[in-house]
């Protein structure tokens, strides 16, 4: 290879490096957006019957999360207790949350995958693919087989 | 994919190894080599490749750019952009949100995925750059031969972190004698055993203790810890050496019984030993070493100290964690040099209770917690000597903190040897049997789905 190919090539391989670190370090702008909207178009055209909104009660029972601390909090669980269906749509209040949020989000995955790994193997799958997806002021937490159904919407709606 | 999961262990090695036999050229064999470990990181996230193919892009053309040029101070100029550039990759993807909100404090987290292995390959391909700056290797003209050392499969993830200059030489023609892969072989089981059936035991005794107040379940926590981490990174390690001996890659040892180390340097010397010799060699040696004034010593010492904190995670937990151990070998050189080689069993226990303390610093979320967990050692804000769960933990366990702490030593490795020279054929026969039941508990275990990913995924 002549010297003049490798500076070319090199070029072109700074701007590469460059150019993921961008997409890497641009970040969605916040939605102004209610939480009900956003959940509203979140959970459009998906079968959402088996469940069941939760009070701030429940939200602190399951997710160790106080409602009062957001901007605003939605929390659907399934009504049938062996199944591991959940989804959670948070709005910041400050984006310092979502480092909390992931932590909470990643520890409520482990406990329930203690939970069904033995006797319900579908449920615990539905658990390795669950989705926590923090956009700027709003997060996302699925537990479904609609998980990416349900962050294609949520990211949708946040635009 | 890791190592100690079904897909790995039953299709995606039995299938490398067999293509590798079967291979008629040493670069088909490359070219696959290349290609599967390509796969194997894909394998969780598909976009980390991406990067990863830019990285073995920029750096190979660096070396070929400083081998092209007669002038040094260009050369120089050359390799100075090469680390800086891979330096600011690893800054972005790990360092990003700790600068955000723990140096600049503007409280802000910016959703920036850490790609696996990224510390451990980028530093892989700094050596590189290092090995043919100083003159130690040549540039290398074979792409894939580069990518090999780069991406192989077996150390990609957690390393070991092989300088380029001592794998060289290993990269074109390989000879796999049957002995070695059979060791190979040995050894990677050996590691599987030390993750599946002691690492991700003391993980759960780990997080049991995660929440008592007691001295004891302090001392409980520490300990459970500490050897947590030793099977867990000495057993990758262990795996990732022995997959490399299959494929007729020679990698030095990582780990050698750190913990009947006599004091810090010497423990040092045992622990994560690729690590060590990285940061000597490519940052302890280049700024002096010790062959400059004690002031200058000691300034070497803590950057050495303070790097090797950050390059482990981005938290001053994992800095004050590195500075800690910089203290004691600043300490022991100044100090206590004399005085521990002249008294051995102390200078044991007191690397056990330095070491210990210094797992807490690693495993706590924050400098407050670690100094909590600390002062409980002592009795410093403990609610009582001893609890109820911790003794029942104790009573439960003991067994396994008693195998724990025998194989943490090397009385397994020496009882081995002295069942093989003693028994000859038949010893061949038992160890034999000990190596495929474990083998055979590792998977029941790795099925039943009682397995944790392996902790230094995190670096």
């Amino acid at each position: 290879m002549s010297k003049r190919t490798i500076t070319i090539l090199r070029y072109v391989f700074f701007a590469l490096i460059i150019g993921v670190l961008a997409m890497n370090l641009h970040q969605p702008a916040d939605c102004n957006k209610s939480v009900n909207t956003v959940t509203k178009q979140t959970m459009a055209s998906v079968n959402t019957k088996s469940l069941e909104q939760q009070n701030n009660q429940e939200i602190k029972r399951f997710l160790q999360l106080d409602a009062s601390m957001y901007d605003g909090i939605v929390y659907y669980k399934d009504s049938d207790t062996m199944k591991a269906d959940e989804l959670l749509i948070v709005k910041f209040k400050d984006h310092s949350q979502a480092e909390d949020f992931n932590d909470k989000m990643q520890t409520r995955i482990d406990s329930q995958k203690k939970i069904f790994a033995g006797y319900a193997p579908k449920e615990a799958d539905k658990l390795d693919a669950a989705v926590v997806d923090v956009r700027a002021n709003y997060a996302l937490y699925a537990v479904s087989k609609n998980a990416d159904t349900f962050d294609q919407q949520f990211r949708a709606a946040l635009k | 994919m890791t190592f100690n999961s079904l897909n790995f262990i039953f299709m995606f090695l039995p299938a490398a190894l067999l293509l590798n036999h079967y291979l008629p050229s040493a670069r088909a064999k490359n070219i696959m080599l290349v290609v599967l470990s390509f796969l194997f990181y894909a394998w969780g996230d598909p976009a980390a490749l991406l990067l990863l193919l830019i990285s073995i892009g920029w750096n190979y053309l660096t070396a070929l750019q400083m081998a092209a040029e007669d002038d040094d101070r260009k050369k120089k100029h050359q390799f100075v952009l090469g680390i800086v550039m891979n330096l600011v990759i690893l800054g972005v993807f790990k360092y990003t949100n700790f600068i955000l909100n723990d140096v600049l404090f503007l409280h802000r987290q910016l959703d920036i995925a850490l790609p696996v292995g990224l510390s451990f390959f980028l530093f892989s391909e700094i050596s590189y750059l290092a090995d043919v700056y100083m003159g130690k290797s040549k540039a290398s003209h074979d792409l894939v031969e580069y990518s090999l050392y780069v991406s192989f499969f077996g150390k990609i993830s957690m390393g070991p972190i092989v300088q380029y200059h001592d794998m060289e030489d290993q990269l074109g023609e390989r000879t796999i004698d049957p002995y070695d892969a059979g060791q190979g072989a040995l050894l990677f089981t050996k590691g599987l055993i030390k993750k599946s059936l002691l690492a991700d035991q003391f993980a759960t005794l780990f997080a049991a203790t995660a929440g008592s107040t007691s001295v004891l379940g302090a001392w409980l926590y520490g300990a459970a810890y500490m050897l947590e981490i030793y099977f867990d990174f000495s057993g990758y390690s262990d795996m990732a050496i022995g997959i490399g001996q299959m494929f007729g890659f020679h990698m030095d040892p990582n780990f050698n019984h750190p913990y009947i180390a006599k004091s810090v340097q010497d423990y040092w010397r045992r622990w994560h030993i690729s690590l060590s010799r990285w940061f000597r060699d490519y940052l302890y040696i280049p700024l002096g070493g010790s062959r400059v004034s004690n002031r200058k010593y000691i300034r070497n010492i803590l950057i050495v100290w303070f790097c090797t904190g950050l390059w482990h995670g981005a938290n001053w937990t994992f800095i004050l964690w590195g500075l800690y151990f910089g203290a004691f070998t600043l300490l022991e050189k100044f100090y206590l040099k004399d005085f521990l080689s002249k008294h051995t069993k102390f200078g044991h226990i007191y690397t056990l209770l330095v070491v210990l303390v210094s797992w807490i610093f690693f495993c706590s979320p924050d400098i407050g917690t670690a100094f909590g967990v600390i002062g409980r050692l002592v009795g410093i804000g403990a609610s009582a000597w001893a609890d109820g769960s911790t003794a029942f933990l104790l009573l439960n366990n003991w067994f396994l903190l008693l195998l724990g702490v025998l194989f943490s030593m090397d009385i397994f490795k020496n009882l081995q040897t002295s069942i093989l020279n003693r028994y000859k054929k038949k010893g061949i026969t038992w160890m034999t049997a000990v190596y495929l039941v474990g083998f055979v508990l590792c998977i029941a275990f790795i099925v039943g789905g009682t397995f944790h990913p392996f902790q230094y995924f995190a670096f």
